[in-house]
């Protein structure tokens, strides 16, 4: 059916209410990239077998990820009358036991982390239930602001219905019936959002610019391409809650006069291109795509392209390149994408989690984004803590909490008790910051004081047992793989330093090859076409100033400086 | 004109030009490898980087790609720009450290040894080549294979290619002379049968058929040595002249700058000492299609003013008159066959037919070109749309073509006015005799 004014939107509300607090047993299962990897297709195979077996009634379905890989498999057991139960790292014998368990009317209390989104009319719970946290004080989720994630795990990904339930689309209705697109823009520099791929370029302003310059046709182009090395913010967006990037990526292109989005996918994401997919023929048949959305006047459509497997694509300019069918190297600027982008049409780019923003935006208002974060740093940020910490995954924080909370409060501090050496704030641009410096606070401005960047929000941490030369050694390597060797600074600067760290590395060295390598860094930051090679050098360049130790031990002896155990 | 700063030095520049360009002729001389005037700029070697101070921040810009802009204090040759060009050169020569163009740039800027482990390598990757073989020959047998630092220039899998046309620009652009292209191809081609040797000049475009007789051996060629003697650089980039035809719009009607036109919206080209007219772009807007002609007969004699050929479509028509005097010599035979070619290439294809002029010094007082029939044409769309916003009350958008039925949607009436105010420009003379296409089918 095609939602066409606010009574259809109303019905399709009320039966994603349904679908969320069913009136019979349902069990959903995570089935995203990291969920299918540790068998839950398997395990909804299992189930599906055992309940024709049984007999019993009960509805399968399934939901996105909620971006912790470390509690997959994860199951939501909704039961009429009573909160959605949610159970992490659950097997095929635990959840056999779950099942029969419903089918004597019993709650299993084994591997329950929280329940979900008690709604008023509840019954008093049972026995058991009093112990168990909300969703909002259960770890991991306590501590966080999840405003961007809040349905990613929750509701199943490719119900429009339960979308619109979670208040879904109201705000590209409210856009589309009451504002012009000139309001969408001033409720968007209003809210001062900056783009989270990593530049944090002003959006509202980009696409200002963008409605302002001429051409018969324009394009919003939504990059996905996340190759950052320790990165899947963007996965999760897509795989636990795609209809918002689509409200998104229309709300863009109904404020900038663009009637075409671009998905630029990353290669890597087989999963997630079949499911984009598979969610816009939902998306279309629901009138939300396509031809005279949500009844308006307003047409739009969606594609997804995937990328080749290259990281430079991630580039705006190389995106654009490889979009066209040339190989992906940045272009010259100006002109820029805004007047001559892709097919030399306007053209904006923005990140996922960037776009994914925008409904919350128009929806609450310019202001009510304006007072979360910091005074130049608008909003929350999705932060993912990779490395030696106890909790790795996504946690969405407002801009500016403070590094050591993420760290230690959040994701629990390094396992094995062991301390912590150094933190990587912005992989893979982004310096290592040293354990006694940790205690600053997470926005673009503070972070580029110390030398370093937020980037696209990945937060590496190293314990003692890390030796700096040898990640510098690994990160050099990286970036001489990904150069796209368009300029002569990135191709052969960041490889001679790769050459370098190499004989450093081994013991080869002298002194004087410290000052080269300082040499070329600076080169190749100052001189480069594009943020690849100007972005290189920071975590070196800094790297040799705070971590001189490590490198005067490697270069004297050929060995790391690490604890003596 | 654009005023800014050089080292200094006040300069004044045509907008559109570059910072690398008005540099050079200042007399100020910025190193680069990868610049070639004739091409787009590429911003690959990174060695023509100035400072430039914009709203009171500096930063680095290539000057080869960078468009003059009123204000900025441009630095050629400050600390920060030497010893990243020392090192830039330096990586270069430890790429190469046996081509000597790059010992000499090297030299130049002050290095005569690297410090990194030697390559031996004869290719810089500033993509010269794989430009002029791409944009200006319009060919794309070579592009850049793989990325990063296994990067180089060659054919789709490594295979001689069917695409090269064997003009050898690739080799004449090449600042290093690791191209070879053209040899490979010639070798092969020198084991072509006779009938299958086709001349390079005939690949590239320039004649349409010549066989070569002298087995590829290009130096004995009278052809090869003309062209290269013309052309004073590879002939490919007269070539991309021609090619790219000059031609600017002006609000939505089209205007080429290498014709005359004449006020009655007739355009006249010099060939051979002949005379060949068409319609203009404004005309075929106007009219939207062209279904049928009448046309005059040749060896009719005209004086100027005369009534010359009638257009229609769109159920209207359209009396043009003589924009000089002269004997039709011939008439666009095409246009017999396919009436609709004058809508479809009116500069082109579509032209109507040729005259033999009898006062070339009075029609050239009389016709305009240039700047004057610029600003004839934008007077002319101006005086259009408020005609028809008066007439009609419909407002044009002055940005986009005329509706394709827009001569059916305007009544009789305000179609003869359009021919009055905008057709007629001299008392009218004599009246030709004309025939219709119809009749000679």
């Amino acid at each position: 059916m095609k939602i066409k004014n606010r009574k259809d939107l109303d019905k399709v509300k009320d039966d994603g209410m349904k679908s969320l607090f069913p009136k019979s047993p349902q069990i959903s299962i995570s089935m995203s990239t990291c969920g299918l990897a540790l068998g839950a297709d398997h395990l909804f195979q299992k189930l599906t077998e055992e309940k024709e077996k049984t007999g019993v009634k009960i509805a399968l379905r399934q939901t996105g990820c909620s971006g912790f890989c470390n509690l997959e498999p994860i199951l939501i057991v909704r039961l009429p009358g009573k909160p959605g139960l949610l159970y992490t790292n659950v097997t095929v014998k635990k959840t056999l036991k779950i099942l029969h368990d419903i089918q004597q009317k019993k709650i299993t209390t084994e591997g329950l982390l929280c329940t979900i989104n008690s709604p008023a009319s509840i019954d008093t719970p049972d026995i058991g239930l009093n112990d168990v946290p909300d969703y909002n004080q259960a770890y991991p989720f306590k501590h966080q602001h999840r405003i961007l994630l809040k349905n990613c795990g929750i509701i199943d990904p490719l119900s429009v219905p339960e979308y619109v339930a979670m208040e879904g689309y109201s705000a590209l209705y409210k856009a589309l019936c009451q504002m012009r697109p000139e309001d969408v823009i001033k409720e968007v520099v209003e809210s001062g959002l900056r783009g989270r791929g990593g530049a944090w370029f002003p959006t509202g302003f980009k696409w200002d610019m963008a409605s302002k310059s001429s051409g018969d046709e324009k394009f919003v182009i939504c990059n996905a391409d996340e190759g950052d090395p320790g990165a899947y913010k963007d996965r999760t967006i897509m795989e636990g809650n795609p209809f918002k990037l689509f409200e998104g990526i229309v709300l863009a292109g109904y404020a900038i006069g663009s009637h075409h989005g671009i998905i630029y996918l990353r290669e890597e994401y087989h999963h997630t291109f079949e499911f984009l997919n598979t969610a816009i023929e939902f998306a279309k048949q629901y009138g939300l795509l396509g031809k005279n959305i949500l009844g308006s006047e307003f047409n739009f459509s969606l594609n997804i392209v995937r990328g080749g497997g290259s990281y430079v694509c991630g580039e705006e300019t190389a995106l654009m390149d490889s979009l066209e069918g040339e190989v992906g190297d940045p272009r010259l600027r100006p002109p820029f994408p805004i007047e001559k982008g892709l097919w030399a049409r306007p053209t904006i780019v923005n990140n996922v989690e960037t776009l994914s923003n925008v409904p919350l935006i128009i929806q609450n208002g310019g202001k009510w984004f304006a007072n979360i974060g910091t005074e130049k740093a608008k909003g929350t940020k999705i932060l993912s803590v990779v490395g030696n910490v106890k909790h790795p995954g996504l946690y969405e924080v407002p801009l500016g909490t403070n590094l050591k909370q993420v760290i230690f409060e959040m994701a629990g501090g390094p396992f094995n008790g062991k301390s912590i050496k150094a933190v990587q704030v912005g992989s893979p641009f982004g310096t290592f910051i040293p354990a006694d410096k940790l205690d600053v606070t997470l926005d673009p401005e503070s972070l580029k004081k110390m030398g370093s960047m937020i980037g696209s929000g990945v937060i590496v941490v190293l314990d003692q047992d890390t030796c700096i030369v040898d990640i510098l050694h690994h990160l050099l390597t990286f970036f001489v793989e990904e150069s796209c060797g368009k300029c002569v600074p990135c191709r052969e600067g960041v490889s001679r330093m790769e050459e370098l760290m190499i004989e450093i590395y081994n013991g080869r060295a002298t002194i004087n090859d410290l000052n080269l390598l300082n040499e070329l860094g600076e080169t190749a930051r100052d001189f480069s076409l594009c943020a690849l090679g100007g972005g290189a050098p920071a975590p070196i360049l800094n790297g040799i100033k705070d971590f001189k130790k490590d490198f005067e031990a490697h270069i004297k002896t050929g060995k790391c400086l690490l604890p003596s155990k | 004109m654009i005023t800014f700063t050089i080292d200094d030095k006040k300069v004044s520049a045509e907008e559109g030009a570059t910072v690398f360009e008005v540099a050079r002729e200042a007399g100020i001389e910025i190193p680069h490898l990868c610049y070639h005037k004739d091409m787009e700029p590429y911003g690959g070697c990174r060695l023509c980087m100035v400072e430039i101070t914009e709203n009171g921040f500096t930063r680095l810009h290539p000057s080869c790609a960078f468009p003059v802009k009123k204000n900025i204090i441009v630095k050629t040759d400050t600390e920060r720009l030497r010893k990243g060009r020392k090192i830039i050169a330096e990586l270069l020569l430890a790429r190469c450290p046996n081509v000597d163009s790059v010992i000499n740039l090297a030299e130049s800027l002050g290095v005569k040894e690297a410090r990194f482990k030697k390559m031996d390598s004869d290719c810089v990757l500033c993509g010269q080549c794989v430009r002029v073989c791409r944009n200006v020959a319009k060919v794309g047998a070579i592009d850049f294979i793989n990325r990063g630092k296994k990067r180089y220039v060659g054919t789709p899998f490594d295979l001689p290619s069917d695409e090269c046309i064997g003009c050898g620009s690739c080799h004449y652009v090449c600042p290093t002379g690791s191209m070879n292209m053209e040899y490979e191809n010639v070798l092969r081609w020198r084991n072509l049968p006779g009938t299958l040797r086709k001349c390079r000049y005939m690949r590239m475009g320039f004649i349409p058929h010549k066989l070569c007789p002298n087995n590829f051996q290009c130096w004995n060629c009278e052809l090869d040595q003309r062209m290269e003697d013309l052309a004073k650089t590879h002939p490919i980039f007269i070539l991309k002249h021609s090619r790219s035809e000059e031609k600017e719009t002006i609000g939505h009607f089209e205007i080429r700058l290498d014709r005359f036109y004449h006020e009655g919206h007739v355009w006249v080209k010099r060939i051979n000492g002949l005379m060949r007219l068409g319609i203009d772009d404004f005309t075929r807007q106007i009219l939207g299609t062209v279904s049928d002609m009448r046309l005059p007969f040749i060896d009719t004699v005209l004086e100027p003013g005369d009534t010359l050929f009638e257009i229609s479509g769109n159920e209207r028509t359209l009396l043009m008159y003589a924009p000089l005097g002269g004997k039709i010599i011939n008439i666009n035979p095409d246009i017999l066959d396919n009436p609709s070619l004058v809508n479809m290439a009116p500069y082109e294809r579509g032209w109507i037919l040729t005259v033999e002029p009898l006062d070339i010094p009075r029609a050239s007082r009389e016709l305009l070109s240039g700047r004057s029939a610029k600003e004839w044409l934008k007077l002319e769309s101006h005086k259009f749309h408020e005609f028809i916003k008066k007439e009609t009350g419909t407002d044009l958008p002055l940005d986009k073509p005329i509706p394709k039925d827009f001569a059916k949607t305007v009544s009789k009436d305000t179609w003869k006015k359009i021919h009055k105010i905008f057709f007629i420009r001299k008392k009218k003379k004599n009246n030709v005799k004309l025939f219709r296409i119809e009749d000679i089918h």
